[in-house]
């Protein structure tokens, strides 16, 4: 897959403003590391007057909330694999 | 060694089952989505842990131990799935969404989300998200992704995994991972809207 040309694009010019794609390519980004200044800028400027992509940030950290959640269920391992593992860790234990 | 560093560093392979093999089978069912899968993942922790204790330093806790051996190994699968993804490669294109889906190509302002598919209101969905329903439709949701994204996107949410580091595991430059996360995330929330947010 090559690099979106649109989003390339942003960091390389002088424009600050962003269209809707870019300024979501900007947050999901923000979410794991900071930004230029530049693209901070121009992202808070976006989102001051853009509806959709403030809907959009919500539900990317409802997404994100709910994977992690949904992360750290408890699955019961079947009794019958349990008692598999330890007879396997059992004849193990002695040669090695 | 004085007494207490001796004492961290004993481990008791006997109790692993009891102790942790739930726990580990939560860990890899709810990262790779298959029952068998994770069975082998579970044992194939063990295993290692087993060849490896002598190299126990007691620095971690036992448990902290088998986890790290067992991230170790779900992304081991990760990564071969990538590199020799099950999906043939007109498969994998079928599943993705073109950005022009979402995004405008023409027109005065490019780049503007498409009326139909922009993101509407979740009313309420805060206190939906404990559904049972949800977990189905995230699963299926997920399961619609290219596996080589379904990949980069589980390793993003296993356990403060850095991009730098998912991008040399799976041998991806930096923007393809962001564009990867950026396109995955967009289509999860089309998915997620459709299917199971009532706005």
């Amino acid at each position: 897959m090559a690099e979106d040309k649109n989003i390339a694009y942003f960091n390389k010019g002088f424009s600050l403003n962003l269209c809707c794609k870019q300024a979501t390519y900007l947050l999901l980004k923000k979410e794991e590391k900071p930004l230029s200044f530049k693209e901070e800028y121009a992202l808070k400027f976006h989102m001051s007057i853009c509806k959709l992509c403030r809907a959009f940030k919500i539900q990317s950290e409802i997404m994100n909330n709910a994977i992690n959640k949904n992360l750290n269920q408890m699955v019961l391992m079947p009794q019958k694999e349990k008692n598999n593992l330890k007879v396997l860790i059992n004849s193990n234990l002695g040669n090695i | 060694m004085n007494d207490v560093a001796k004492e961290a560093s004993i481990l008791n392979p006997e109790k692993w089952i009891d102790n942790y093999a739930d726990y580990l089978y939560s860990f890899a069912y709810n990262r790779v989505s298959d029952e068998d899968t994770a069975k082998d993942l579970v044992q194939d922790t063990f295993l290692s842990a087993l060849k490896a204790r002598s190299g126990f330093k007691g620095e971690a806790s036992e448990k902290t131990w088998l986890v790290s051996i067992l991230k170790r190994k779900i992304i081991d699968l990760y990564r071969k799935n990538a590199a020799h993804p099950q999906q043939s490669f007109e498969e994998s294109e079928q599943y993705k969404i073109a950005y022009s889906h979402y995004f405008t190509e023409t027109g005065f302002i490019k780049g503007e989300w498409n009326k139909s598919v922009g993101p509407k209101p979740w009313n309420g969905s805060d206190k939906t998200i404990d559904q049972k329903e949800f977990k189905h439709v995230l699963s299926a949701c997920l399961g619609k992704l290219p596996k080589v994204w379904s990949s980069v996107f589980a390793l993003k949410y296993l356990e403060e995994e850095e991009s730098e580091s998912i991008c040399k595991e799976l041998d991806i430059t930096s923007s393809n991972y962001w564009v990867i996360i950026h396109r995955a995330k967009l289509q999860m929330r089309e998915c997620l809207e459709k299917n199971w947010i009532k706005a």
